[in-house]
């Protein structure tokens, strides 16, 4: 399988999906942004990230029944494929095993 | 909520595909509730701004799609691909230009009085561009909602040599409809303004019908929301299956949306129909101007529906009436051309009534018919040309408007230039090339240029409609911004931005180290540059307030010109007996017993009837006068109305000779005729007209009074021919009752309503107006172009000032130091002043010259839509041109008193 380049905000958005498990959707994910990161984001910027995460194969999304919170208005939900759990996982490991590294004199 | 949002709300409806609205609106109204904790505003304004950066979104994400698939990966890579493509050209293009991008952002946030008022003034300018571009989208780009492949729809039209007639009569359209090759299907249908009086369970109340084929709906592709629609057995010979469909408003209006209402009965002007199917309320009919109906009628039930019912079996059967607008789908294999050549080989095949009508009719070649493919589907010949009239000028204008603030954000940028001349020498110096200079410089000026365009839209949003509201056409549809606008206004936005950024540029980025080392003093160049700006913006100043001048007095004339009626608090409605089974004799009974009633009404002056009311025009007919050269062949022409007693009092024309109607004039007493000035100088010169006879119909008519000439037509007509009669001798079943009162006429319509259903409860009474909106309607064409174009005039007189003020100002303030040496030296603040508003003058006189002739060379272009004035109007051409020296005198005057104030000691310390 290729690899597949992930943005910084691609990664943060992916474990935005993560984190919110099945309540993951655009609301929920700006929401994480928000209090995890300290980044207002715009929910366009969000979609276009979950756009070009669900073509990659690394996030799947479904369209929710309505719910009586939200005015009656469907929810997309979002959650990590496998591939997409393995690509942060990856992409996690890397940084970490380049942080454990001894910083040159 | 809070109304931001829910215009936000709307305008992203407009914005986002329909299948993803509702959940991106939930995501919205979720992150709301959140938002709302930290205030009110900034809920709203947090969601305005998400709603208006989500097609900006879009647009970075197709683009992120197209680079994934050839290849050009984002900035930051981690995972697997770890390859390091990241040096490739396209990213390091896109590094260059987000780091360009976040430059620009910091240069504005550094100066916002200056980004304020760049983006206040494009905003404006772009604004009015989209505005009118939306106009112009939703009327001539975009098809009417709910049809099916409009792209296949084409309209049929006559063409003659000059003209092109977009109706066809009921033979010629059964003939095309059933001997083409080309169409899957043809339909016709009739949209004159029909109105019925509608009988449902226990009320009658009128509504607006149109006539279709059976066809109509199959062909445009068109579903019932219940039922069905017609079937071809119901439309193949008058009058024998009356079957009615409902639009899904009238539905919910008077049935409550009940599913019982197919195949349930009701009567039209008297007639019991059955309805058979519901139209979806978005349907709007196959025309981007009218107004749907609320029924539809197969057309062979035109008879049943017309008073008396001749007129309509005459119009089904006729070949001289042209009624009917005819539209086919194209065939999946018949493309554009061939329709049209085979459209010439059927009429080649069929002897069109209609031409051998006007062969027999008029002697004069009017050159051959020619039966052809319109231009557009979703508009008539005419009314593209009427639109287009009315659009023309005001596009010129609003792009007037845009070059001028263009050139106003020119000079800003021209004169910040100086203040950041060091800025570029120290880029120089560290090694950015010319082209990264412009490169950056032209990115900030997109950046004013995105900003002003969002304000554009918005701009957009709320004057589209408004603008619509004011031409005089009544025009359907909802005119928002949506896609295409949003792609009209940044395309614009750019291209503004260019022109008003590249020169600003290509200056600045001549700044080289040397400047960085000394600082140069007055850029000769810059200077011209600027001077030529402002000049450029006073010419096109003086062009469109000229425009508006013409327009502003053609709208004082058409107010003031007389009507020959009085138009002041009088009452129109229309009642037909006729449509409700009455007889003639017993529709006669009725008017009169009516007429007598509402007279004595306490608050009415008088009341009459009549066949026709201004502006609707009049009959025409030929008359023999004898004794005079008007008799056998010479018969003489004359527009004529039939109007009941006491009419010329009510309506307020005066009589110049004799008497006016009686209520004796009836079918007892002698046949007589008012004639008006125009027809007693013209048939009897010179000799006293009452008295005189007339011969019409072979029936004798004595001239009882002359009245005076009044407007049938349009505003500012050419006196004509016309001749009155009375009713009651000469019946036709179409009325209308004019009821002069002495107050405001509406509040005397429910003791009128009273009046007329006391008499029959069942009677339909419609087109309530009183004559004062019919007559303002009239003068729309000439207020909406002088209310428009008065204010982009005013818009562009106002930032012209704005540029001369700028540049004298900036002028000053450069001078400063060499004015205090001027004024140590001994020169007077009465010279310095005199100095910089003569400077300001010259310019101003340049721009005047170069504007007036500008004007007079385009001044023609407006002359169709101008009334009582000339194009070239002196008083216009003179007074317009003083006006503008006026405001740049204004304008140089707070510079010229500053420099006036320079202190010379001060001046000199400076540096």
């Amino acid at each position: 399988m290729p690899g597949s380049n992930l943005r910084e905000f691609e990664e943060l958005v992916l474990l935005a999906v993560r984190m919110n498990g099945e309540k993951a959707s655009g609301a929920t994910i700006q929401g994480a942004l928000d209090t995890e990161a300290g980044r207002a984001v715009s929910l366009g910027a969000i979609y276009t990230a979950l756009d070009r995460l669900a073509r990659k194969g690394l996030v799947e999304s479904w369209l929710g029944e309505p719910t009586p919170v939200r005015g009656g208005r469907r929810k997309r939900h979002y959650r990590l494929t496998p591939f997409g759990l393995e690509e942060l996982t990856e992409a996690r490991e890397i940084r970490n095993s380049m942080w454990a590294k001894k910083v040159a004199p | 909520m809070t109304l931001a949002p829910r215009m936000a709300i709307k305008l992203l409806r407009r914005l986002a595909s329909s299948d993803k609205c509702s959940e991106v609106e939930g995501d919205l109204l979720e992150g709301y509730e959140l938002w709302l904790k930290r205030g009110r505003l900034y809920a709203s304004l947090r969601f305005w701004r998400e709603v208006l950066l989500i097609p900006l979104w879009r647009v970075v994400g197709a683009w992120r799609e197209r680079s994934d698939r050839v290849g050009l990966n984002g900035v930051v890579s981690v995972g697997r691909g770890f390859s390091g493509n990241h040096s490739s050209r396209g990213s390091f293009a896109t590094q260059k230009l987000a780091q360009d991008v976040r430059y620009g952002f910091r240069t504005m946030a550094k100066d916002p009085g200056f980004a304020i008022v760049a983006v206040l003034i494009l905003g404006l300018g772009i604004g009015a561009n989209s505005t009118m571009f939306t106009l112009v989208n939703s009327l001539f780009l975009q098809a009417p909602p709910l049809l099916n492949e409009p792209n296949e729809l084409v309209g049929l039209t006559i063409f003659d040599e000059d003209e092109q007639i977009d109706y066809f009569s009921y033979p010629d359209y059964v003939f095309y409809r059933d001997n083409n090759d080309v169409f899957s299907g043809v339909m016709a249908y009739d949209d004159g303004e029909t109105t019925l009086a509608v009988g449902m369970d226990d009320e009658v109340v009128q509504a607006e019908a149109w006539t279709v084929s059976f066809n109509f709906f199959d062909v445009l592709g068109v579903a019932p929301v219940l039922g069905r629609s017609f079937l071809r057995e119901e439309d193949v010979a008058p009058g024998v299956r009356p079957v009615v469909m409902i639009s899904q408003g009238f539905w919910s209006r008077y049935y409550g949306a009940d599913p019982a209402v197919v195949n349930s009965s009701i009567t039209l002007n008297g007639q019991p129909f059955t309805i058979v199917g519901v139209v979806p309320r978005e349907f709007r009919g196959p025309n981007a101007v009218k107004t749907a109906p609320d029924l539809y009628l197969p057309l062979n039930m035109t008879g049943a529906i017309s008073p008396g019912g001749e007129e309509g079996l005459e119009a089904i059967n006729g070949q001289i009436w042209l009624w009917l607008r005819v539209i086919g789908r194209l065939r999946p294999e018949a493309n554009l051309e061939t329709a049209r050549a085979h459209m010439g080989v059927l009429q080649s095949r069929w002897e069109s009534g209609f031409a051998s009508w006007i062969e027999a009719t008029f002697d004069e070649d009017d050159g051959p018919f020619r039966v052809g493919l319109g231009e557009h589907v979703h508009l008539t010949h005419r009314q593209a040309e009427q639109l287009r009239q009315y659009l023309t000028p005001l596009f010129l204008a609003v792009g007037a408007v845009l070059l001028i603030a263009c050139a106003n954000v020119a000079i800003l940028l021209l004169a910040r230039a100086s203040a950041r001349q060091r800025e570029m020498g120290i880029r120089a110096a560290l090694g950015a090339s010319r082209g990264r200079v412009i490169g950056q410089l032209l990115t900030e000026s997109l950046l004013l240029g995105g900003i002003g365009s969002i304000f554009g839209i918005v701009v957009a949003y709320w004057g589209a409609g408004l603008a619509a509201g004011l031409i005089p056409m009544s025009l359907a549809g909802d005119f928002k911004p949506d896609l295409p606008v949003f792609g009209f206004t940044i395309a614009l936005a750019g291209g503004a931005a260019l022109f008003f950024g590249l020169v600003p540029a290509l200056q600045l980025s001549r700044s080289d180290i040397a400047i960085f080392l000394h600082r140069l003093g007055h850029s000769k160049s810059r200077a011209n540059i600027r001077n030529a700006l402002v000049v450029a913006q006073l010419t096109l100043s003086i062009v469109l307030a000229t425009g508006a001048g013409l327009f502003v007095r053609s709208l004082l004339y058409a107010q003031r010109v007389d009507l020959g009626f009085e138009q002041d608090w009088k009452l129109l409605l229309n009642v037909i007996p006729g449509n409700h089974g009455y007889a003639e004799d017993e529709s006669k009974e009725f008017l009169r017993v009516m007429l007598d009633r509402i007279q004595m009404l306490p608050g009415v002056r008088s009341a009459s009837i009549t066949d026709r009311i201004p502006f609707r025009g009049m009959w025409t007919s030929g008359f023999e006068a004898p004794g005079t050269e008007y008799v056998d062949e010479n018969r003489y022409a004359s527009g004529f109305n039939r109007v009941g007693p006491g009419y010329f009092e009510t309506i307020g024309i005066p009589i110049v000779a004799g008497r006016e109607f009686a209520s004796n004039d009836d079918e007892l007493g002698p046949n007589v005729v008012v004639v008006n000035e125009y027809v007693a100088e013209e048939v009897w010169p010179g000799e006293y007209a009452v008295g005189k006879t007339i011969i019409r119909n072979e029936t004798e008519w004595t001239v009882i009074g002359v009245a005076k000439n009044a407007v049938y037509y349009d505003i500012g007509e050419e006196p004509r021919a016309q001749t009155y009669h009375a009713f009651l001798q000469d019946y036709r079943p179409q009325t209308t009752f004019a009821v002069a009162t002495a107050g405001d006429p509406k509040t005397m319509l429910p003791q009128v309503q009273q009046v007329i259903r006391d008499y029959d409860p069942n009677i339909a009474i419609f087109n309530i107006r009183t004559l004062e909106e019919v007559v303002a309607r009239e003068l729309g064409q000439f207020s909406v172009m002088a209310i428009l174009v008065a204010l982009f005039g005013l818009l562009a007189l106002f930032l012209s000032a704005v540029g001369l003020y700028g540049v004298q100002s900036f002028l000053v303030a450069r001078r400063t130091r060499e004015i205090g040496i001027r004024m140590a030296m001994g020169a007077l603040e009465r010279q310095v002043a005199s100095a910089v508003l003569g400077r300001g003058i010259a310019l101003a006189a340049v721009g005047v010259v170069l504007g007036v002739i500008a004007a007079y060379a385009s001044a023609q272009f407006i002359q169709s839509l101008l009334f009582g004035v000339e194009a070239r109007d002196p008083l216009t051409f003179v007074t317009v041109p003083m006006l503008l020296l006026l405001v740049a005198a204004g304008a140089s005057l707070f510079p010229a008193l500053r420099a006036s104030r320079v202190e010379p000691v001060e001046a000199l310390r400076e540096e």
